[in-house]
């Protein structure tokens, strides 16, 4: 029985030991800005996190899938995954007319800044998964860079990296989000287009 | 000076040694364009490992003071520095790997997948020891010693242990990243020693102690600081 027990944890401790390996690339690494206590600094490298000030609260992304993307009708959304003073929480941008059908059609957003006031693109905000349309009085989302990932010469994922704020009314309450920024990997375990 | 000066006096013990040693040193992995696995909170705490020893082979002559209780040693050494990045163990290669960024174009990121990184120096250098024998001889006795060296380095190689194999052709791609070792090392160290036997011609030594470098970029892939190991010396009395 012990020698059974034994087997089983050494082929587990393999086994976690690979899947990590593998996985490095998709793993958040948080690296604190001492400018902006709780939220992550601005990276260009593909750290899988994000942060803003929501209503002078830090909301900041999951450790495990910060960013689904999912194209779909014609548009693309962006779902920004975190928690906010421990409650989940998630933001949406849906880029209206942008469509894209595999991930790497997402380098077409390099160094593109989207005024959400003057646009057709939406928001929403969900909240403990009570998800609501914010109504945008102001703001910005600007992808400031779009780059390949290329490992051993071979392309593995899209890493966007940019920074966002925005005033709106959600639920008729005006809200703030402020100093957001992202540098989140896309490929194809994130990527969703039908 | 001192040296060849006590040489010239008959009446001291003089004495010429083999010496054979190995150390592990520590040292703090040049980690900069790594991605390896790290913890949630900050890029600091990358989980890689940094592997470095050294083994040395030499020969130096001792003259002893009168009283028998100092001796002043000096000689040439040739010393083989190991420094690895990936390397669990002194007997073991990686499974794992890690990314390696080799460049961050306009709209690219660039890695490598890489097991291992190994940077070997070859030097020659002068050791000068100063030993300080406190006790009266016996089978076993102790003394202690204080001692410096200063070294050339002959030549470096790096080697990369890249996943797949493919990317062999582009070793230089990862070594340029780094910078080359200084071309001069110094060391100061203590260490404490016993003497085996009581024999008037021959005696065997065996000392430990720590030891640490004066100078930085001793190796381009691990920050080396300092090392601990053994060294075992071969004398015989002239």
């Amino acid at each position: 029985m012990r020698v059974k027990l034994f087997a089983l944890l050494i082929t587990m401790s393999w086994l976690m030991t690979g899947c990590n390996d593998e996985a490095v690339l998709q793993r958040s690494v948080f690296v604190n800005d001492p400018q902006n206590p709780g939220l992550p600094k601005y990276s260009e490298v593909g750290y899988n996190t994000f942060g803003a000030y929501y209503d002078r609260l830090a909301f900041t992304s999951s450790e495990v899938v910060p960013i689904k993307v999912i194209a779909t009708g014609g548009n693309t959304s962006f779902k920004l995954i975190g928690t906010r003073a421990s409650r989940e929480m998630a933001i949406t941008l849906t880029l209206v007319g942008f469509s894209a059908e595999k991930y790497s059609d997402l380098l077409a957003l390099d160094n593109v800044s989207l005024d959400l006031k003057d646009s057709d693109n939406a928001i929403a905000i969900e909240d403990e998964s009570t998800e609501e349309s914010a109504q945008i009085l102001n703001g910005t989302f600007h992808f400031k860079r779009a780059q390949h990932v290329l490992v051993d010469a071979q392309p593995v994922a899209i890493v966007l990296s940019g920074t966002f704020e925005f005033q709106a009314l959600v639920n008729g309450e005006p809200i703030t989000v402020s100093n957001g920024r992202f540098d989140v990997g896309v490929g194809t375990d994130n990527f969703f287009a039908f | 000076m001192l040296c060849m000066c006590a040489w010239a006096q008959d009446t001291r013990t003089k004495r010429v040694s083999v010496e054979l040693g190995f150390d592990g040193i520590y040292g703090i992995p040049n980690d900069e364009y790594i991605r390896a696995e790290a913890s949630y909170y900050g890029e600091a705490e990358k989980d890689l490992e940094g592997l470095s020893y050294r083994r040395y082979i030499g020969i130096k002559g001792e003259v002893q003071t009168l009283d028998n209780k100092f001796g002043l040693s000096c000689g040439l050494r040739y010393t083989y520095l190991n420094s690895s990045l990936g390397r669990p163990s002194y007997y073991s290669s990686s499974s794992d790997f890690f990314y390696f960024l080799i460049k961050q174009t306009e709209n690219s990121i660039e890695y490598f997948k890489v097991k291992e990184i190994t940077q070997s120096s070859h030097y020659l250098g002068i050791p000068v020891e100063v030993n300080w024998y406190p006790f009266m001889e016996n089978f076993l006795t102790c003394y202690f010693k204080a001692s410096a060296e200063v070294g050339y380095r002959v030549s470096t190689k790096t080697t990369v242990a890249f996943v797949n194999r493919e990317m062999n052709p582009l070793q230089d791609a990862v070594t340029d990243r780094f910078e080359e070792p200084r071309n001069v090392m110094s060391t100061m160290g203590a260490s404490v020693g016993v003497k085996i036997g009581k024999s008037k011609k021959v005696a065997f030594t065996l000392e430990t102690g720590p030891w640490g470098y004066l100078n930085n970029r001793t190796s381009g892939i691990v920050d080396l600081k300092g090392g601990f190991g053994i060294q075992f010396n071969l004398h015989l009395v002239l």
